[in-house]
């Protein structure tokens, strides 16, 4: 049997606002990755938290699966959803706030054998945490175009701005993440 | 030493996640760097950055399986706690022993049956039209929902136990029931017929229902897989033919 069920989005989407958890998190299934890259990149590459950022914005949009009536995409209904119910976990988080940015002892003086990839999964954690200081609306362009590679049209649907507007944007937020890079640089050398 | 063109070059250095620099730009910052050590680590920390987000992959942030098992038993409580606040008389007395039953048991599952879409035809294989897993402690509510497009008398909708499950309740005349016959009208749009089983051995079985109106025979199955732990509810359609 298969382990999926055979449903077009817009049939899961009555489903779920039925009340079909399984159809629900199948949406999910769906659009996790971008949703959880964002998560990520809000608490600063920490998964816990960003784990928790995600369930419960997820658990808001159950709530409120009735306010949607289908005349945009599920996707586009459910990203602002998302990134006000992070925002506001994410407010209530007091550790959300302040995401430590220091070497760690055993690259720091390079006493303990550690090897590349770990001194990479490092270094993007500082890069997420960096990604993480900068505005939401930064972050949100920067998930979307350089951590979940989607088209600039996709991208701009999601957010729901024009592509006209979110092109600046993105070179902006690159901009201040290269600035923060800089001021940072211990972190990358 | 450095010259006095840093602020420049940090300018240009700001753009490398940006932007393709020009050959002339590229040539500045070569130029600059190779006697200000401070650009040059500014420049070496943006080319690791530039190439850690070209390394990642977007599946690299897949949704870990951990939140997929917690979001799921929220979902489950969430789903529980609206069922508790929306109390629904659904059918006549008999029945109502079955419902009482329900109010304590955990509720999960909503089978969306649509009778207007079905094919005409039977399927023989049975079309999936949900599948959950859910803990095998607990008694199952199994929730018939049909939808009707418009006011439907005389519906009998039949439910047939496999062995090994049995409706759970206090109601001594219904413990032993193999099968139940309940009939009733649809009103138009969404009607629910709940009822709670429990599974008392491990292995697939399943509980079959047929609906009968309007000259034809609907009929849909809810094969229940249990190992102990969980039970894997799925719902199948299996379509209408004529009575
Ligand atoms: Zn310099």
């Amino acid at each position: 049997m298969a382990a999926s069920v055979p449903f077009s989005e817009k049939e899961l989407v009555a489903r779920a606002r039925r009340g079909d958890t399984a159809a629900f998190e199948e949406l999910v299934r769906i659009h996790g990755t971008k949703l959880f890259s964002f998560a990520l990149n809000l608490a600063g590459g920490r998964r816990d938290l960003a784990q928790d950022l995600l369930q419960e914005a997820l658990l808001h949009a159950y709530r409120g699966i009735d306010s949607f009536r289908g005349e945009s995409s599920f996707s586009s209904w459910l990203w602002p959803i998302l990134r006000n119910a992070l925002l506001r976990h994410r407010e209530r988080t007091e550790a959300a706030r302040e995401t430590p940015l220091a070497k760690s002892d055993a690259v720091a003086d390079g006493t303990l054998p550690v090897e590349a990839g770990l001194i990479r999964e490092e270094r993007f954690g500082h890069l997420r945490a960096l990604v993480s200081r900068l505005s939401v609306e930064d972050q949100e362009a920067l998930t979307l175009i350089d951590f979940q590679e989607l088209p600039f049209e996709e991208a701009a649907r999601l957010i729901g701005i024009p592509v006209d507007t979110l092109k600046p944007r993105i070179f902006r937020a690159r901009q201040r993440l290269a600035e923060l890079v800089m001021k940072h640089k211990d972190l990358f050398l | 030493m450095a010259d006095n063109n840093c602020a420049r070059i940090v300018e240009l250095l700001s753009d490398l996640l940006s932007r393709e620099l020009t050959p002339e730009e590229r040539r500045a910052i070569d130029q600059h760097c190779a006697v200000c050590p401070e650009c040059e680590n500014s420049r070496r920390a943006l080319h690791a950055a530039r190439t850690l987000l070209r390394e990642h992959r977007p599946d690299d942030d897949a949704v870990p399986g951990d939140l997929r098992a917690a979001l799921h038993r929220r979902l489950i409580e969430e789903r529980a706690a609206r069922e508790k606040e929306a109390k629904r008389p659904l059918f006549g007395r008999p029945v109502r022993a079955l419902l009482g039953a329900a109010a304590c048991a955990f509720l999960f599952l909503l089978g969306y049956l649509t009778f207007t879409a079905l094919p005409e035809q039977t399927a023989e294989e049975g079309v999936v039209l949900s599948r959950s897993v859910v803990n095998a402690k607990e008694p199952l509510t199994i929730r018939l929902t049909y939808t009707a497009e418009r006011p439907l008398a005389d519906v009998a909708v039949t439910i047939r136990l496999d062995d090994g499950i049995v409706f759970h309740t206090d109601d001594t005349r219904f413990r032993d029931l193999r099968e139940y016959e309940w009939k009733g009208a649809l009103k138009a749009g969404t009607n629910e017929i709940p009822f709670v089983v429990e599974v008392r051995r491990t292995g697939t079985r399943t509980i079959h229902t047929t609906a009968e109106f309007d000259g034809y025979r609907h009929r849909h199955d809810v094969d229940l897989q249990a190992d102990g732990e969980t039970i894997t509810v799925t719902y199948l359609s299996y379509g209408k033919r004529p009575i």
